[in-house]
């Protein structure tokens, strides 16, 4: 086989980053991945399980860390400073004055949550029985018994969509697309460790577009009775048993409701990270009004950022299930395999 | 008997000025409320009527709070203002020095070197001469300014300057030539008759040769009087207005005759004719940065007063007060706008809220109205709970699931009558209650329930409140290293005057940095319930903006005493922590006196876009 | 003629194209953030009005975009103009000034 041996590095060690390093290293390529925590996995580190079949996110995680091997050079703890870039030579500096040379950066950085505080009329932060489904993912994850802040099992729970999405007095208008099925997921889930626990679910429009994903919302109607009502949360109070008092339009019923929640889980929205805006404003990739990379075609070429040997991949671009992060990886490692062997400096191994 | 036809203009003017003035006048003083006249009629013969001359002659004549905002500004009004008053007054004295009698025509005296061109062998003659030029050159230089000012307001400390209706500039115009003529006529005079002191004769001997004759000297008198016969025309249509109504708005403040009714009355009427449109105030107001630069407050009066107003310059306004606060001559802008927004007539139904259960099942000493806003932001209705148990106050909600609307809202709306249905149910909850203070966290409710709703109970704000409570020794808090600002929100600095207290509780739990846009001249948030034409975009951008110039250097956190304030900045995205003074104290409370440490606040990380 | 006790039932359709949708038109024309709304009920489930009365603003103006406006006018008069629903909408929808060009087309004010 006719290879090159190149320097790719990648920034973040998510499961973007993890596929487009074996990718990449298949193609023959030598591979350095910045992670910014202590361990790779990004966050999928912290997910019971995958949508829609359930399967362990543990198990997924840990075949992909096993790929890391050979010319894969895992540095964890590393925080960027800064990159620049000599003719075709890019340099990735981190930490403190750390740096490593490639010939192409792939950012995968993926997303944050959206900081729920900043939707104060919810009460997160605030009321001690509001949590987001991050906090919900990872009691799973560490199988901790879902109660409520006085230590009872709670008798409703009420899920709570478009959290930091489709919400302009947020600051994001997008739908993160991912939250519909999610709540779904962990309501069922709650449901099946806490059967006589009643579940609600407060949503604008249920987006299950994923193949299988609408089965998920049959099996929540069907096998675990969910309730599903059509409108947004206006505000929630504390009564003084600190369970919480929800107030929203039942807008199918045609009137305002009012229901009595032990618990709330808010849906959190993906928002880009800060290092999107770092990006934009450095190194100039282009960043969206969603505040998400933008890359150089939006059909034909979703990996390359208008910065040349700067690619990017997973859900820094917009947000994306797991199936999704994966197969957009693997085409970006497509994508910078064919930008290497363009590269008129190429050092051709036979 | 001394008389020339082009006396005429002048004196058709003066009669035509004056017949206008005392119609207007009269209905205006007819139209106020009897409170209002009561007021007047108390304090006429009292020491207040000396104190109203007083500010008459510092504000009216040598514009003293113009001075203050810029030097040369307030010159180029003195010298108008205060030349001219001084021409007239010296004018009459020279003339009583010359015929001896103080029942000449009044336009002797202002045509005087037309009816005494001889030289005389008094002495004074010289003096009033040299006086009566120096103080025109007084004038004409104000008038050089005023028109130097048109060009370049900048060098006068404005960055806007209004801009004008066809019959104010026609008078603008009119005005400007008034002195002008009046020089070119003493110096014709001068020129063919002596006399006149070293500008009007030192003007005549340059005139001597070709332009002194006897037509230009007739003409010269002719354009001097039309000129001023226009301007007395014009000035009850114009701007101009303002001079003579301001002496008696001034009168009428002195006398406490200026308590606003809340619809158009006499005072309106005085209030709206004293602006002048020096627009002064133009720069004041945060509406300019989005472009909207024809709604200010003298764009309102004057379509007021041309009766020519549209819906923008009506409602497109935050009601900050910001241009009352800059206003040279204290016209209450916010109460005359609020005034001419009143619309009795118009249909509403809140006859639903006459089901609304107003019973306690406890009786507090101190109810708690967080208000409409407050129940969107429950870090201040929950910080105040914390706050209220640890001081071991008896407190009640009062509005915690019977959430009516204190009624402010509609009242800006103009919609005050309206909002009786609201006002009376609360003040029945209230006095309900049975508590003797009434504590709210948004000033919003706090001015209305202070100013409208007549109530026995003591009303008070939450800064109030906790500041009254650490002074009694009641809450156990330490002070941290953090480095916080402070926004004085609008209806509770300028419009209520409560500077003080969120500052005292805030110096002895943090480290203020004190702002240049503070006080009387803090920054609207944007959120304004007062404008209801802004888009969530313009006021996203006025709150963005007002960030930017309020919160210093090194500054963690900003603080605020308003739900809406704290709501509005929180949706800019900005990263900042941006909290009520109520979670401040509620986080700095000592673990003693609350079971957890309260609130997770996170600094506000996401990116903005 | 006789009375059978009963009348015929009026359908629940509501018949679009003999509607007058000229009302809003006219709102929709003055303040156009209407048309971003996203029916999620935010405003009305916020709403202290809402909550003691039959007045609901999503539900009046989408009834009003269909031209059913036999109740506008009583359902318009219930609000308080608190501006709850205004900082609530995730959409930037102008609410109160919706409902006050509702009721200016319908010379309430």
């Amino acid at each position: 086989m006719r290879a090159l041996k190149k320097e790719v590095v990648i920034i973040g060690g998510g499961p973007a980053g993890l596929e487009a390093a074996d990718s990449l290293n298949k193609l023959g390529h030598a591979v350095t991945i910045l992670e910014k925590e202590e361990r790779p996995g990004g966050k999928l580190s912290n997910w019971h399980k995958l949508f829609p079949d359930n399967v362990s996110a543990d198990g997924i995680l840990k075949q992909m860390i096993q790929k890391i091997s050979g010319d894969i050079h895992l540095i964890t703890n590393a925080k960027i400073r800064k990159i620049s870039h000599e003719g075709k030579k890019y340099s990735v500096w981190f930490n403190e004055g750390q740096c490593i040379q490639a010939e192409a950066v792939l950012v995968a950085v993926g997303f944050d949550l959206f900081n729920a505080s900043l939707k104060e009329e919810y009460g997160y932060g605030i009321y001690d029985n509001v949590i987001t489904s991050a906090e919900l993912e990872s009691m799973f994850v560490n199988q901790k018994s879902l109660v409520t802040a006085t230590g009872k099992t709670p008798g409703r729970v009420a899920f709570i969509h478009c959290v930091g999405s489709r919400d302009e007095k947020a600051g994001f208008r997008h739908c993160s697309s991912m939250c519909c099925v999610t709540g779904v997921k962990q309501a069922i889930e709650i449901k099946k460790r806490l059967p006589g626990t009643d579940v609600m679910m407060f949503y604008m429009d249920l987006r299950m577009h994923g193949r299988f994903y609408e089965d998920l919302y049959l099996e929540a109607q069907e096998k675990h009775h969910i309730q599903f009502i059509r409108g947004r949360l206006s505000e929630s109070s504390e009564n003084p048993d600190s369970s919480l008092l929800l107030k929203a339009d039942d807008t199918l019923a045609g009137s305002p409701i009012k229901v009595r929640a032990d618990m709330m889980v808010l849906l959190l929205g993906f928002v880009p990270t800060d290092f999107h805006k770092k990006m934009g404003e450095e190194f100039g990739v282009e960043i969206g009004s969603d505040g998400f990379f933008s890359p150089c075609d939006s059909h034909l070429d979703t990996n390359s950022a208008k910065t040349t040997g700067i690619f990017v991949a997973g859900a820094c671009t917009g947000a994306k299930s797991l199936e999704y992060t994966l197969a957009d990886a693997r085409s970006a490692s497509l994508k910078i395999h064919e930008f290497l062997l363009r590269s008129p400096s190429s050092n051709i191994l036979n | 008997m001394k008389f020339n036809l082009f006396v005429l203009p002048f004196t058709i003017g003066l009669v035509v000025l004056f017949c206008i003035l005392i119609a207007k006048y009269v209905r205006w003083f007819l139209n106020l409320n009897p409170e209002q006249r009561d007021s007047v009629k108390k304090n006429f013969l009292t020491i207040k009527t000396l104190s109203g001359l007083k500010e008459i002659l510092l504000e009216s004549l040598l514009h003293r709070n113009i001075s203050k905002k810029n030097r040369l500004l307030g010159y180029m009004h003195m010298s108008l203002a205060f030349g001219w008053f001084l021409l007239i007054i010296v004018g009459h004295f020279e003339s009583y020095s010359y015929f001896k009698t103080a029942m000449e025509p009044p336009y002797i005296p202002i045509f005087l070197r037309y009816f005494q061109q001889d030289a005389l062998a008094d002495p004074l003659q010289v003096v009033y001469w040299f006086v009566m030029d120096f103080l025109l050159l007084f004038v004409l230089s104000g008038v050089a300014l005023a028109w130097y000012k048109r060009q370049n307001q900048k060098r006068f400390g404005m960055r806007k300057t209004t801009r004008h209706l066809p019959a104010d500039r026609v008078a603008l115009s009119v005005l400007w030539l008034i002195f002008p003529l009046r020089l070119l006529a003493e110096s014709i005079t001068s020129a063919l008759y002596g006399g006149g002191s070293f500008l009007t004769s030192g003007l005549g001997s340059l005139l001597e040769n070709n332009i002194a004759t006897n037509l230009s000297f007739v003409a010269s008198w002719w354009a001097y009087s039309i000129s001023l016969g226009l301007f007395f025309i014009c000035l009850p249509f114009s701007r101009y207005m303002h001079i003579p109504t301001e002496v008696i708005l001034i009168m009428l403040r002195n006398w406490g005759a200026t308590k606003y009714s809340g619809k158009i009355d006499g005072i309106t009427q005085f209030e709206v004719h004293s602006c002048s449109s020096c627009g002064i105030c133009l720069d004041s107001c945060q509406l300019m940065e989005l472009g909207h630069s024809n709604i200010q407050s003298p764009y309102l009066f004057r379509n007021f007063r041309a009766n020519r107003l549209t819906d923008q310059e009506v409602q497109n306004c935050l009601m900050c007060g910001r241009c009352e606060t800059a206003c040279v001559v204290g016209i209450k802008t916010n109460s005359a706008r609020q005034a001419i927004r009143h619309n009795s007539s118009a249909e509403v139904n809140h006859d639903y809220l006459r089901h609304v259960d107003t019973s306690f099942n406890s009786s507090p000493d101190v109810l708690y109205f967080a208000g409409c806003m407050t129940h969107l932001t429950p870090g201040i209705k929950k910080s105040m709970q914390t706050i209220f148990k640890a001081a071991k106050i008896n407190y009640a909600l009062a509005d915690e699931d019977r959430n009516i609307c204190c009624g402010r809202p509609m009242m800006l709306s103009g919609l005050a009558d309206q909002a009786a249905a609201m006002v009376n149910k609360n003040k029945e909850l209230f006095e309900k209650s049975g508590a003797r203070t009434l504590v709210t966290s948004c000033p919003i409710c706090y001015k209305v329930f202070r100013e409208e709703y007549n109530l026995d109970i003591e009303v008070i704000h939450h800064t109030q409140y906790i500041d009254r409570l650490m002074k009694e020794g009641k809450l156990d808090l330490v002070k941290s290293e953090e480095h916080v600002a402070y926004h004085d929100p609008c209806e509770l600095g300028r419009s209520s005057g409560i500077y003080d207290e969120p500052r005292n509780i805030i110096n002895s739990l943090a480290n203020l940095n004190e702002t240049p846009a503070n006080r009387e001249l803090a920054l609207c948030c944007g959120g304004s319930i007062a404008n209801i034409i802004l888009t969530s975009h313009e006021k996203k951008e006025l709150a963005l903006s007002a960030l930017e110039k309020i919160v210093p250097q090194n500054t963690e956190t900003l603080v605020t005493a308003c739900p809406l304030c704290k709501k509005t900045f929180v949706s800019t995205g900005k990263s900042l922590k941006i909290i009520d003074i109520a979670e401040l104290v509620a986080e700095n409370l000592t673990v003693g006196q609350t079971s957890r440490k309260f609130g997770k606040f996170q600094k506000v990380e996401s990116a903005s876009i | 003629m006789n009375s059978f006790g009963f009348e015929i039932q009026k359908d629940n359709t509501i018949e679009y194209d003999k509607n007058d949708l000229s009302l809003a038109a006219f709102v929709l024309k003055h303040e156009p953030s209407l048309y971003n709304c996203i029916q999620c009920g935010s405003c009305s489930g916020s709403c202290p009005a809402s909550a003691i009365s039959s007045y609901q603003f999503r539900k009046m103006q989408l009834l009003m975009r269909r031209g059913e406006i036999k109740n506008l006018r009583e359902d318009v008069a219930h609000c308080l103009l608190c501006g709850k629903c205004i900082l609530v909408c995730p959409r930037g929808v102008n609410t109160r000034n919706v409902i006050r060009q509702i009721r200016i087309a319908l010379n309430m004010n």
